[in-house]
């Protein structure tokens, strides 16, 4: 039945006759089955099922990155990092961790690290480095002689030996003050005066029959008695003052005596325990120097450790900023332990990159109401774990935290890991911190992150490359080929037992690889995102199970699939209902001028689909100027603006050699209300233009998609699939015609993997896909009449289309420049 | 808790200086062990007030030289004072589990023990740190009110040289009563008993003691002649004691010697006795 259409302006018989006799037969032949799909071919591999295959490194096809890696781990000079990259994050992970272990060896020699304080300055505790396994046994021999001191100290001080020196000492001191006011008390008794205890100091006073003179009586006296007394006091109150005056110094004397009474007590009970542990840690020098700092501190302060009987002098006070237990001083942090007859090398994945999970933090703990910390609340960073070995960071996780990316950097520059508290840098915190010593670092770093995000931070911070000078791009498929195939079959039976999956049979897996094929938008290609496969199969092992069937199968597969896109298409079903109801306007039969089928995809939460979208050209005399009513209104992207701009270079090119442009023309996307981006619509745009210039109707049963170039070379687009089934399903719906069909750039061919029901209907010629390679193919197709040569005598063929479309260019110069000249009259006219 | 049947009460004067109080908490310590009430008295003697009426008295502050004296200062610093005294008080009995009670007396404490002191008491004099303090009328007056009273007296040195050992008691005669009170003790403090009996005693009555005890009894004779402090310091030289108990009998001067030299508590029991000496002529 030939197809009804609107003309608008039907100049010659010879177009009348065209359409009358429907479209002419193409040239253009569709593409067979067998190119729309490609099926496995496992016959290099006879299995039942996939538990009959050896499973394989689920790092197959990653020869670049397995290399980078491999010289990333060898190189151990600054800077030579590992920035992987790839899509699939978790396929990444996996694979750099195995490879790590393959290359690493068995034991390790690692350093062990411990925070002490620093008896000098305690807000710059002091970073000790011991061979790997000798950080515990060090800090449990620090408690132990705290222990065995806080038993020992006190039995000492408080032993006959020493009570007798102390009480001597005491005795002493007290002897000499006594005596001074018991010889002044005597000497005031004698003279009937009393030393009175005021409630702030010291009085003399009269004495009558052992009791103080009361006032009244003393008035009574004689005046020469009371003169006597009042001489008397006069004389005594000087010497209680000259007494008084020496206690301060007596009392500070007896201080610097019983100091060293306490010092020469301790050394003895102290130097022994010190100097079995300096025993035990003779071969870590620093060690040794921390030893001696303890020695010293536990000498001075030995009152911590003696449980006093009174509140009396030499208690040693707590440092203000310190916090906790006054003993606590003599602890050791351990910050990095390891094994000590060596162990595996540390490979550290920091999920959650805070700077303080990146570098260490400083903790701190309420004490009377203010945030104090000391060097027991160093706490560890991944950076620590890992040193000797590595380190793996998510490069989204961290950019995400703040300041983590710079304080990486810096560490790295530095090659030092140094503990920083960002509270303090931004003032959130105003109480006293404190600066620990600086560990070195010896880490490899292994950044993971997808290509444009490496891509971008590489553009914008030169960094990048100074410290991750190694790059693993990870492939995202590996070539097709049957032996390719065998290896994605033992991929899938990798996955299979990895997360304990029934077993695929034959045909299952066959299907899954053809899906990997899908999922890589190529025949030739096969994924190589295992977690996207082993989704499917997950799914399929779900299915079979719900079926009671031992072994998962093609149909388990395919329902997987079909359960996948069913979940997915809301929004594609509502708009293929939409278009279905006439709401968007799509003709899948007869023909028109200036309107073509045009395919766009949509991708939405990953899934995609594709959709016709009727494109529409008009035309009129004019500058030479085609408009995209997309990019006027801001709704098309600079991809698709260079798609239309293209058309102008083309027609210009093309069409009328020898006179100005002098065409206006519009192309819009109908019933588009969102942005359209790409030039894959282009050629599209240019079939709308053609029809519209020529005056010839395009077939509306077909639809077209392809970008296009200045001299009409049909070029490759993305998601043809998609934009393939799109169509159909809407041809389907309505009825399959047995003329309807895509149009795709002959270079898509490859990518080619459509749906069973797609190849059901093309291996009934109920729908075609026909491969295009120019412009002129695709016209020739879309109106029944060759798109024409241009021949000796510098004219297209005649009735062809170019030869219509440039005699409408022609009339459209010749109508400009007859306004031309009738406007310039008009002007001298006007103006003689 | 059983409570010995002799005494009720501890009755403490409490000193001036902050350094004393580690003794009241002794004290209080010593209060729980006998299961016994403590009252801490705090003597704000108003005769003080009345020294700022002799004009020749002047005030010599450690701190700050000499001051005139004002009764209305002497007034307040006493309150003061008193109100530091029922911190400390509280804080150093706050660990024990004797009944404890503050009071202020405003009168000496010589007064204060005369008059209130029975037999069922034990008065308690701390010795002070400060030397000048132990040379003052009010020192001196309390430790011849304690002795002088019908309680018994305890007698606490600045500082205790040990909290550990055993109590010895020094018996003037066979049915001395430091020997009940020190058993007492002893067994309260699960330590040994050192029992110091005259040279002629009876060895009988001891075994007897000895088996009902429900601590180790050990016992020697003292030597001939009298008692004085320097040979009781040979005597108990390796003996390693927490507390001594003597009767009344033994010199009061011999009883503070051994206390304020030997840095050991001294418990001077039966109440009853007579003092042969002066307490203030010993050397303290």
């Amino acid at each position: 039945m030939p197809p009804v259409h609107t003309s608008e302006a039907l100049k010659s018989p010879a177009d009348l006759q065209a359409i009358a006799n429907g479209p002419a037969p193409s040239t253009l032949a569709p593409l067979p089955v067998a190119k729309l799909y490609r099926r496995a071919d496992l016959s290099k591999l006879t299995f039942q099922t996939t538990d009959d295959l050896k499973p394989v490194d689920t790092i197959v096809g990653q020869t670049r990155a397995v290399d980078a890696i491999d010289l990333g781990t060898r190189m151990h000079q600054p800077g030579f990092n590992l920035f992987v990259i790839g899509s699939d994050a978790a396929r990444m992970h996996g694979a750099v961790q195995s490879l790590l272990k393959s290359r690493m060896p068995e034991k390790s020699e690692l350093s062990d690290w411990v925070y002490v304080n620093n008896f000098v300055d305690p807000r710059k505790p002091v970073a000790i480095k011991m061979p790997g396994g000798r950080a515990l046994p060090f800090r449990d021999s620090m408690r132990e002689l705290i222990d065995d001191l806080k038993t020992a100290l006190p039995a000492v001080f408080q032993s006959e030996d020493y009570q007798a020196r102390r009480g001597a000492v005491d005795q002493a001191f007290q002897s000499k003050q006594g005596a001074a006011f018991s010889a002044l008390h005597e000497k005031a008794a004698a003279k009937s005066i009393a030393i009175v205890r005021t409630p702030m100091g010291f009085a003399l006073a009269p004495l009558q029959d052992g009791k103080i003179v009361p006032p009244d009586e003393f008035g009574a006296w004689p005046e020469t008695k009371r003169q006597e007394v009042h001489e008397s006091i006069q004389i005594l109150e000087k010497e209680l003052e000259q007494i008084v005056r020496q206690i301060p110094r007596l009392e500070k004397e007896r201080r610097d005596e019983i100091r060293r009474l306490n010092r020469d007590t301790a050394q003895l009970a102290i130097g022994q325990s010190i100097d079995e542990i300096r025993s035990r840690f003779a071969d870590i020098p620093k060690v040794i120097e921390h030893l001696e700092a303890v020695r010293a501190d536990l000498i001075q302060n030995v009152m911590l450790f003696v449980v006093k009987p009174d509140a009396e002098e030499e208690q040693a006070p707590t440092p203000e900023w310190q916090a906790g237990n006054p003993l606590q001083r003599y602890e050791v942090n351990v910050i990095v332990c390891h094994a000590a007859a060596g162990c595996e090398t540390p490979v550290i994945e920091e999920v959650h990159p805070t700077l303080g999970n990146l570098l260490g933090n400083i903790e701190y703990m309420s004490q009377h109401g203010v945030l104090m910390t000391n060097f027991r609340l160093i706490k560890a960073g991944a950076l620590h774990r890992a040193n000797g070995g590595y380190l793996l960071l998510d490069v989204r996780n961290l950019l995400m935290e703040p300041f983590s990316w710079t304080a990486l950097k810096r560490t790295l520059r530095q090659g030092e890991i140094r503990i920083e508290d960002v509270g303090h840098f931004l003032g959130l915190t105003s109480t006293v911190s404190i600066e620990p010593d600086p560990i070195p670092l010896d880490v490899k770093i292994i950044l993971f992150g997808d290509r444009l995000l490496y891509y971008i931070l590489a553009a914008i911070d030169p960094e990048v490359r100074r410290h991750f000078k190694i790059l693993a791009d990870f492939d995202d498929d590996l070539p097709r080929s049957a032996d390719s195939e065998a290896i994605h079959a033992r991929l899938i039976a990798s996955i299979v037992r990895g997360t304990n999956l029934k077993p695929v049979d034959h045909e299952g897996v066959a299907l899954v690889i053809e899906h990997a094929a899908r999922l890589a938008d190529h025949s030739a290609k096969l994924t190589l995102l295992v977690e996207r496969l082993g989704d499917l199969l997950m799914e399929a092992d779900c299915w079979a199970t719900a079926a009671k069937r031992r072994v998962i199968g093609r149909g388990d597969v395919q329902r997987a699939l079909d359960e996948q896109v069913q979940r997915a298409s809301r929004v594609r079903d509502r708009t293929q209902e939409s278009i279905l109801q006439d709401i968007a306007l799509i003709d899948t039969t007869g023909s028109k001028i200036g309107q073509v089928n045009g395919l766009s995809v949509l991708e939405l939460g990953g899934f995609r689909f594709g959709r016709p979208t009727r494109i529409t050209c008009r035309v009129r005399p004019g500058g030479g100027k085609v408009v995209d009513i997309e990019r006027e209104v801001e709704l098309g992207g600079p991809l698709h603006s260079k798609g239309v701009l293209i058309l102008s270079g083309f027609l210009a090119g093309r069409y009328a050699l020898d006179a100005p442009m002098s065409l206006f023309a519009s192309l819009v996307f109908e019933q588009s209300y969102g942005g359209v981006e790409g030039d894959s619509a282009s050629s599209a745009e240019l079939y709308a233009l053609l029809s519209a210039l020529a005056e010839l109707p395009l077939r509306q049963d077909l639809a077209v998609t392809g970008s296009v170039n200045q001299h009409g070379d049909v070029q490759s687009i993305g998601g043809v699939n998609e934009k393939i089934e799109g169509f159909f399903d809407i041809c389907r719906a309505r009825g399959l015609t047995g003329s309807q069909g895509v149009l795709i750039p002959h270079s898509n061919v490859q990518h080619l993997m459509l749906r069973q029901d797609v190849l059901d209907a093309c291996a009934t010629g109920q729908f075609a896909v026909f491969p295009v390679r120019s412009i002129d193919e695709g016209i020739a197709l879309l109106t029944g009449r060759p798109a024409g040569q241009r021949e000796n005598d510098g004219q297209f063929d005649d009735g062809s289309v170019n030869r219509l479309v440039e005699d409408r260019l022609n009339g459209y110069a010749t109508i400009r420049r007859s306004f031309g000249q009738q406007t310039s009259s008009a002007t001298a006219r006007e103006n003689p | 808790m059983e409570r010995p049947a002799d005494f009720k009460r501890m009755m403490l004067s409490l000193p001036h200086s902050s350094g004393d109080y580690a003794a009241v908490a002794f004290t209080a310590e010593l209060a729980a062990l006998l299961g016994i009430d403590l009252l801490g008295i705090f003597a704000m003697d108003e005769n003080l007030a009345r020294l700022a009426s002799l004009p020749c008295v002047r005030e010599l502050r450690p701190s700050g030289g000499w001051h005139p004296i004002n009764a209305a200062e002497i007034e307040q610093d006493s309150s003061r004072a008193i109100a530091e005294a029922r911190h400390r008080f509280a804080e150093a009995v706050k660990a024990r589990r004797s009944d404890a009670r503050f009071d202020v007396a405003k009168a000496s404490i010589a007064d204060i023990i005369g008059a209130q002191s029975t037999p069922q008491d034990i008065v308690v004099v701390v010795q002070p740190r400060n030397p000048a303090e132990r040379v003052t009328h009010q020192f001196m007056q309390l430790l011849d009110a304690a002795f002088a009273a019908p309680s018994a007296t305890l007698l606490i040195p600045t500082r205790v040289i040990r909290r550990r050992g055993p109590v010895v008691a020094i018996a003037t005669h066979e049915d001395d009563t430091s020997i009940r009170t020190a058993l007492q003790l002893a067994e309260r403090s699960h330590e040994r008993l050192l029992l110091l009996v005259p040279p002629g005693a009876d060895e009988v009555p001891l075994d007897r003691l000895a088996s009902a005890a429900r601590v180790p009894i050990d016992w020697r004779r003292l030597p001939e002649g009298d008692i004085d402090a320097s040979r009781l310091d040979i005597l108990l030289a390796p003996t390693g004691e927490r507390l001594l108990v003597l009767s009344r009998g033994t010199d009061a001067g011999v009883s503070t010697q051994l206390a304020f030299e030997r840095a050991i508590p001294v418990l001077v029991t039966e109440p009853t006795g007579q003092m042969t000496s002066s307490p203030a002529q010993a050397s303290v």
